[in-house]
């Protein structure tokens, strides 16, 4: 064997290459050649490529039959509304103490009672007000009023007048209200959200209970009463932040008109001018809001996990309706989280301050997240725990810091959650009690209580110095409340701080905030902490400009040159501070900021400011009053962020002026394919036809994007279209399949024969086979009909036969139906007959044609049932259909439907005997497919809710029937969706967004399909997708490990998800025919290339974080000269550098690993350093399993000192 | 004490003149089902009743349902009924929330919204008012169509009304053309609620511009009683004592409820021209005199001013009007829980599989609702307390005694 040889030397005797000089085996340093074992896969005409493995995982390519079960734990994070918490019969001792002592705190914390029950009841919201008092809104009404029911909730004011830690003093300020989900003393009362009002009640003798109630808002929805106006706090700036959640649609009506948000989002409201805008759009349930020391956002979700969202004005979350584009959370894969507050103050230890607590209410968790700045956001990263425990009706949902330093807590206190799959007016709900906790840290003094509220005006300014922001946020509101008779002393205090102290900026910037709430303008003070050393305070200042602009002598000559600011954070401030500019200028200035980097942040902003601006900018620029300064980039930015029909115009003149940049050349085209006009859509297809071979993808995209114009807006490129066929020249399979599926839907008859041939040929892929039959079929006549029969006929091969079935039933159905019937008969389910199925159930009559095909006949027990999978996939009930597959495959499925008597002996049975870590492996078994549609943690399917924190919040009999009955009750968000279309077809998916064209839906096999609005005839709302008999091949030993094992998730224990940053979603390299042939032929190193020929399936780390070597697909190949053989497997991950700079990444073992970065070779050891770019990252490692017999885990680490900010990418 | 018992039984001279149940073609009868139909200005007003109270007690006999189905950010459109919908929905259902109700009359406000447009939405505006009262037309109900109210100025830094002012003006006048065209009732709210916003001695009627504040709706119900045709009540009355000081008793007069006192949030000091009670008393000797009601001191005055005629501060009897008023208020929170309740998504929508069992409870606020409605009908009749009152003029030196 000659290693020069290379990729000359034949398949039967490859070589491995390495980087550079030689060629090396992998993991052993030494240069020895390998032969598959048993042989290399045979590659001829007409065969059928079968696996070389005989390796079960490898699922993507070979499919068993266990494999196809459309297994998808999609309601698996409900309780059914009416056995909801079956077996919680025990209701918790609602003894405070017994409470108290099942918390487990972080260390050097400890927890004392502040108040409880019969003090309070059902805490929902608190805030302190500039005196100390602990201001609560609570709700015994919640979740429903009962006809006859007085709505009698209150707004309570707690004090602790002593000093001691613990309430003294309870005063009921309000009652009389119907569920008040917020509060927040000002303005000589206090401000609440009343159900559809937000209100304000006034105590104007002084009696300390409220006798006025103005209405300041009204017109919040209530479509969900954990949904209502909530999260009510006053910004540095003076302006009262609220938020509303994902099912509410509000309509307010101000003196500026009316303001209108249908969905979750955050309202910023100045009282005093009754201006009410939309702060941040989006959210399933946003009830965390809080400030930074600097002024910066940052939002939980208490019913969305991406743990910390950074909150940029403007900008829309996750759940927007109708968002082209939306930001995503920090922590992907983090749970659920209620409440927020940023620590600051001397008295919690150094490295707490500037973190984010917030509850995970479900999991009984008070949660500790560490904020830093990465580029012009932030990245987050979850600590351990301040508490956590296994109390059931430990519900934190509210946290403050006190003006002592300490940490409070609002305690729901309920062993019952949610009111959506609890009955309203189940017993065991609580409404009685509630608990105020406070934290605080062991041995450190509080801080001395601030008395703002009679300190002389020069006290309260001095106090927007202290380190507490507990202390400089209550000075702003009481200097807020003085009124503008404070401005001298202010004026005055600005002129006399200290040049030399280091903080001095900060104090300007108080001061600053303190002139906004105010509502003063003060130029010269904001000119100043515009040129600030410190970029947070010039972001800040910046920020101010949004709302000063009209009243500003130069407010774009101030944002110019912050969009051109040394830090992205300035920019980005300025950037969307220019989208409240309508001038055609603002757009121009900010699109400065792309000439410095500009990280996904920024170009969000970029993009958002452009498209508000749209209406301002375009008119100019279609009348030629608008160049970018002749920068050509700017102009591109700008039209592609908009993407109207507008922008189609000056787009096509940039591409044909030949002023785009190459590698943006298929966007723009691309874009001009979705909203140009027939004669702008030739201009693409000419580019298509002329693009050379080496643009093979290119011309596929943008074949795409032509056919769903053609799809979408009935538009064709004017002139020849048959000068398509041209391009069936291409020996490239993919491009070929495009032409193909385009030709036909463009009709072309010149290509008739061309599809003719395909369709018989043999050696050819089969999606371009089905493109051509599927083609054939459209042109359709006696002709196509007849070639399709044929192929469909038990003269062909089966997959062939197959492919023929699912064209012809857009031609022939009950043909179709018939042929398809004879081919199932004969299929074993080594081809996956799924896809037969599919193309009846989504067209009409397509289920009862083949119910009448189906009459008579046998079937194989196994198709018969990946049969009623595919029907259950549809969300749809075909009763008839799922009937006839039974008898046909002569099967006995149905439900299981288990009485009350044995439900409750299953869950004896599960606490007793029930094995977590033996309920993981079957969790993780490929045939049962949990993880194709659920992730833990972040890492698995999207399809489904993510489990990493079900066992905390979901009762076991609910985890029970979720498997066995998975419609009985559905997760929000993951009703299916059954769209029927205009084609007469009907499609089934999670509805993931809805944009002003299109719906977007999320299939069973986790892919999204864009379904055009005005192809959508009609819509409904469908079951859960996770089909029902999914549990049909478990044992009962296995479903009493699989329910164990998930209701440990995210309980105190081995089955919470670790905080430390570790790599849970892998994609392992699948031993297919084109691998092995890759590998042979050149070397290991080929599987770090993107040969397109590579498929890489995913896999998965357990819930501690290690990757089973199990999980991965497996190379096997022979030893030289030798029986013997060396199994291998290839895995990788992704991870995404968003500021550059150096990481660790620490491996359990290095045996038998062999590493590259990014294609490059990497020292395998367990302490590895990275040096990153500002990019996405590949690491790649070899597994020689002879060597390694423990799993792999690698665990993302900073680097002191280094200012790179990296997260793993999780997902599917 | 020497105040002469004298108790007489005195016919009245009323200055006013009693209402008439149908003035200038506005009436209500038994039986009548009001819808109040529109914006925020409808919505709260449910929450103030003075408006409703009006009614009730200018049409006092017979049975009346009021339905206030007024939604905060509303337009002719149907805009904040869309729910999760589209805007067709939102009409959609603002048709289906007036028809169940049955209506025979329906008060439409509309216009405050839409005149955010300005000119150029003028069109459509018009457009989309007759496409809506197309729609109500098979309810077959008489329609009252309201003009918005003017924007309130109330300073800085509260934003100058001017320009939106003159919209809704040109959205007031496309209603009354409409309801001219149709031969329906219109009320102009702009130009007499304008006229009080100028007056600086009645304080400000809203507290943001807008929306009226329950003072506003307290002032607003007599403009919209003018408005539609009913003289005000004077209940002031003239008694002639004849030769000494004494006492009396008297029923109350009216065949109608007086207004419900003012508001507590009414501004200190501001005019209640046209809600007092004057009474001049003739024959009183000279000297100064304390006027008890129900042993209640209610005003002094020399007799020359007594003769003149005095205000009465009437708080002592609208015990009866407040009453009603706060039923109204009460009743229109029962039916706001009916026909708007909380938690729609999961009684009645796309989540009805997992609450929807407890819908049924929905339902069971209509006897509720009933029920409240049967007091307020017996509440909005004067005959039902029939009180006297005892009225005792006293000397004012043989108080100081």
């Amino acid at each position: 064997m000659n290693k020069a040889s290379g990729s000359k030397c034949s398949p039967l005797a490859p070589v491995l290459r390495g980087e550079g000089s030689g060629v090396r085996g992998i993991g052993r340093g030494s240069f020895v050649p390998l032969t598959p074992d048993p042989s290399p896969p045979k590659r001829g005409r007409g065969e059928v490529l079968t696996c070389p493995a005989p390796n079960v995982f490898s699922h993507t390519y070979c499919r068993c039959p266990q494999v196809i079960l459309f297994a998808l734990l999609v309601g698996l994070a409900t309780a059914s509304p009416l056995h909801a918490q079956r077996e919680l019969t025990k209701i918790p001792d609602p003894d405070p103490d017994i409470e108290r002592r099942s918390f487990q705190v972080a260390d050097g914390f400890e927890v004392n009672l502040f108040a409880a029950d019969p003090l309070l009841a059902k805490p929902i919201q608190m805030n302190f007000d500039s005196r100390g008092r602990l201001w609560i809104a609570s709700s015994e009404v919640y979740p429903q009023i009962l006809p006859g029911q007085k709505a009698n909730d209150k707004i309570i004011v707690l004090e602790d007048r002593a000093g001691t830690g613990k309430a003294d003093k309870m005063t009921v300020f309000a009652d009389g209200l119907l569920i008040p989900t917020g509060v927040e003393p000002g303005d000589g009362g206090a401000y609440v959200a009343n159900s559809t009002e937000l209100i304000h009640l006034a105590d104007t003798n002084g009696a300390g209970r409220a006798d006025r109630q103005r209405v300041v808002l009204s017109g919040f929805g209530t479509e969900d009463t954990h949904h209502i106006l909530h999260t009510l706090r006053w910004g540095p700036d003076g302006m009262l932040y609220f938020n509303q959640s994902i099912y509410i649609h509000s309509h307010i009506e101000t003196p500026y008109g009316v303001r209108r948000l249908g969905g979750g989002g955050i309202w910023q409201f100045r009282p005093e001018t009754m201006q009410l805008e939309v702060f941040a759009r989006g959210f399933c349930n946003p009830w965390g809001h809080h400030f930074d020391r600097w002024g910066q956002s940052f939002a939980t979700d208490g019913a969305y996990g991406e743990g910390i969202n950074y909150v940029l004005p403007g900008a829309s979350y996750v759940f927007t309706p109708g968002a082209a584009r939306i930001v995503a959370g920090l922590n992907p894969g983090s749970p659920k989280h209620c409440g927020e507050e940023i620590l600051s103050g001397r008295h919690l230890p150094e490295d707490w301050r500037g973190n984010v607590l917030t509850n995970d209410f479900r999991g009984h968790r008070v949660c500790r997240f560490v904020l830093s700045e990465d580029g012009a956001a932030y990245a987050s990263r979850e600590k351990p725990e301040l508490i956590k425990t296994n109390h059931a009706a430990f519900r934190p949902i509210d946290i403050k810091m006190g003006p002592d330093g300490a940490i409070y807590i609002a305690d729901w206190y309920n062993p019952i959650i949610q009111h959506g799959e609890v009955d309203f007016r189940d017993p065991r709900r609580d409404h009685t009690h509630g608990r105020i906790w406070r934290v605080t840290a062991k041995g450190r003094p509080l801080v001395p209580r601030p008395q703002l509220i009679d300190a002389t005006t020069q006290d309260v300014l001095d106090a927007l110095k202290a380190p507490e922001d507990w202390t400089r946020h209550h000075a702003k509101r009481v200097l807020k409340e003085r009124g503008s008779k404070v401005l001298p002393a202010l004026a005055a205090w600005v002129r006399g701080l200290d040049p030399k102290d280091p903080d001095i900026e900060h104090h300007q910037l108080e001061a600053l905030w303190t002139y906004q709430s105010l509502d003063v303008v003060e130029p010269h003070l904001l000119s100043t902490l515009l040129n600030a050393k410190d970029h947070r305070v010039r972001a800040a200042a910046t920020r101010v400009i949004q709302y000063w602009h009209g009243r500003l002598e130069n407010p774009m000559e101030l944002l110019a040159a912050r969009a051109a600011d040394d830090h992205p954070r300035v920019r980005l401030e300025a950037v969307r501070a220019l989208a409240r500019i309508p001038q055609s200028h603002a757009v121009e200035l900010a699109m400065q900021a792309l000439d410095r980097p500009v990280d996904k942040y920024l170009d969000y902003a970029l993009w958002l400011t452009a498209r508000e601006l749209e209406s301002v900018w375009m008119p100019a620029l279609q009348a030629g009053r608008l160049e970018f300064a002749g920068n050509t980039g700017h102009l591109l930015f700008a039209l592609q962020a908009v993407g109207s029909t507008a922008a189609v115009k000056p787009l096509v003149d940039l591409i044909q002026s030949g002023k785009v940049a190459r590698d943006r050349e298929e966007s723009v085209l691309a874009l001009i394919a979705a909203m140009g006009d027939a004669k702008e859509l030739r201009m693409v297809f000419d580019r298509v036809l002329a693009a050379d071979t080496t643009a093979v993808g290119t011309q596929v995209s943008l074949l795409a994007a032509l056919e769903q114009a053609t799809r979408q807006r009935g538009i064709r490129p004017a002139g020849d279209l048959n000068r398509l066929g041209k391009l069936l020249a291409s020996p490239n399979d993919g491009l070929r399949t495009a032409v193909v599926r385009l030709a036909g839907l463009w009709r072309l008859e010149s290509l008739r024969s061309q599809f003719f041939e395909y369709a018989r040929a043999n050696s050819i892929s089969a999606a371009l086979r089905l493109a051509s039959l599927e083609s054939l079929a459209v042109l359709g006549g006696p002709a196509s009909r007849e070639a399709i029969q044929k192929l469909a006929g038990a003269d062909s091969p089966v997959g062939v036969r197959m492919a023929a079935v699912r064209a012809l039933t857009a031609l022939d159905l009950s043909s179709a139906a018939r042929l398809a019937v004879e081919v199932l008969t004969v299929s074993s389910t080594e081809i996956d007959p799924s896809d037969v199925f599919a193309a009846f159930l989504e067209r009409k009559k397509g289920a009862e044609t083949l119910v009448a095909a189906l009459a008579g006949r046998k079937l194989p027990g196994d198709v018969a049932k990946i049969g009623i999978r595919a029907v259950r996939a549809t969300g749809r009930d075909h009763p008839m259909l799922v009937e006839a597959l039974i008898k046909a495959g002569g099967l006995t499925v149905g439900p299981r439907v288990l009485s009350s008597p044995e439900l409750q002996q299953m869950i004896a049975e599960i606490l007793k005997q029930g094995d977590p870590s033996r309920g993981e492996i079957v969790f993780r078994r490929k045939d049962q497919i949990c993880l194709k549609c659920h992730a833990i943690a972040g890492a698995g399917g999207q399809v489904g809710p993510d489990l990493a924190s079900i066992g905390a919040s979901a009762p076991i009999d609910y985890l029970i029937e979720s498997i066995l009955l998975p419609n009985k009750a559905v997760k929000e968000n993951y009703h299916s969706m059954i769209v029927a279309t205009k084609e007469g077809r009907f499609l089934t998916g999670i509805k993931v967004r809805e944009t002003q064209t299109e719906l977007i839906l999320r299939s069973a096999d986790d892919q999204e399909i864009a379904v055009p609005l005005k192809m959508i005839e009609d819509r409904a709302m469908g079951g859960s997708l996770m089909p029902e008999g999914l549990a049909d091949t478990l044992t009962r030993t296995e479903l009493i490990d699989l329910v164990r094992f998930l209701s440990e998730l995210g309980k105190v224990g081995p089955y919470s998800v670790s905080k430390a940053r570790l790599v849970r979603r892998w994609q392992t390299l699948e031993p297919t025919p084109a691998a092995y042939s890759l590998l042979l032929r050149t070397s290991y190193h080929s599987a770090v290339s993107n040969d397109p020929a590579l498929s890489w399936g995913p896999c998965y780390s357990n819930v501690s974080g290690t990757l089973p070597l199990d999980a991965l697909s497996t190379f096997q190949f022979r030893k030289p000269d030798s029986k013997e053989s060396d199994r291998f497997a290839f895995v990788r991950c992704q991870i995404e550098a968003s500021s550059p700079g150096k990481v660790k990444f620490l491996l359990n073992s290095s045996a038998g690993l062999t590493a590259w970065l990014d294609g490059k070779p990497a020292d395998a050891k367990a302490d590895m350093e990275f040096d990153l770019a500002s990019e996405m990252h590949t690491v790649t490692f070899a597994v020689n399993l002879s060597q390694r017999q423990e799993g792999l885990r690698c665990e993302l680490e900073e680097v002191a000192g280094s200012g790179a900010h990296a997260r793993i990418i999780a997902g599917k | 004490m020497k105040s002469i018992q004298w108790v007489a039984i005195l016919a009245w001279l009323l200055l006013g003149l009693a209402p008439t149940a149908r003035a200038e073609g506005f009436g209500l009868v038994d039986g009548d089902r009001v819808v109040f139909l529109g914006n925020t200005l409808i919505e709260r007003e449910q929450r103030y009743g003075y408006w409703e109270t009006m009614l009730a007690r200018r049409f006092n006999s017979g049975h009346l349902i009021f339905r206030n189905l007024g939604w905060s950010g509303d337009t002719v459109f149907g805009d904040a009924r869309a729910g999760f919908g589209s805007t067709a929905e939102g009409f959609q259902h603002l048709k289906e929330q007036v028809s169940s109700v049955h209506p025979t009359v329906i008060f439409i406000a509309y216009g405050e919204n839409e005149s955010f447009e300005g000119k150029t939405g003028l069109a459509h505006f018009g457009e989309g008012l007759n496409v809506l009262l197309d729609t109500l037309l098979p309810t077959k109900a008489r329609m009252v169509l309201l003009s918005p109210l003017p924007q309130e100025d109330l300073g800085r830094p509260l934003p100058v009304p001017t320009e939106h002012n003159v919209n809704l003006r040109l959205y007031g006048d496309a209603l009354r053309e409409v309801a001219k065209k149709r031969g329906l009732f219109f009320v102009d709210l702009y130009a007499p609620v304008a006229d009080h916003m100028r007056e600086a001695a009645q304080g400000p009627l809203t507290d943001d511009g807008i929306h009226l504040t329950s003072y506003g709706y307290w002032r607003t119900a007599a403009v919209l009683e003018k408005a539609l045709g009913l003289k005000l009540v004077n209940s002031s009355f003239e008694v002639d004592l004849g030769r000494r000081p004494m006492n009396f008793t008297l029923q109350t007069p009216e065949t109608v409820l007086p207004s419900p006192p003012p508001p507590v949030d009414a501004p200190a000091g501001v005019s209640l021209s046209g809600y007092e009670r004057v009474i001049r008393c003739k024959g009183l000797a000279a000297g100064n005199y304390l006027l008890k009601i129900d042993g209640e001191k209610i005003a002094t005055g020399s007799a020359a001013e007594w003769a003149q005629g005095k205000t009465l501060d009437r708080r002592f009897e609208l015990d009866q009007v407040e009453r009603l008023r706060r039923k109204i208020v009460e009743k229109n929170r029962l039916y706001f829980h009916r026909w708007r309740p909380e938690n729609e998504t999961y009684l009645f929508g796309f989540r009805k599989q997992e609450q929807g069992q407890n819908s049924k409870e929905i339902p069971e606020f209509d006897p509720l609702v009933s029920k409240l409605e049967a007091e307020i009908d017996k509440l909005k009749n004067p005959a039902i307390t029939k009180k006297a009152h005892k009225y005792e003029f006293v000397r004012q030196q043989e108080v100081e005694r």
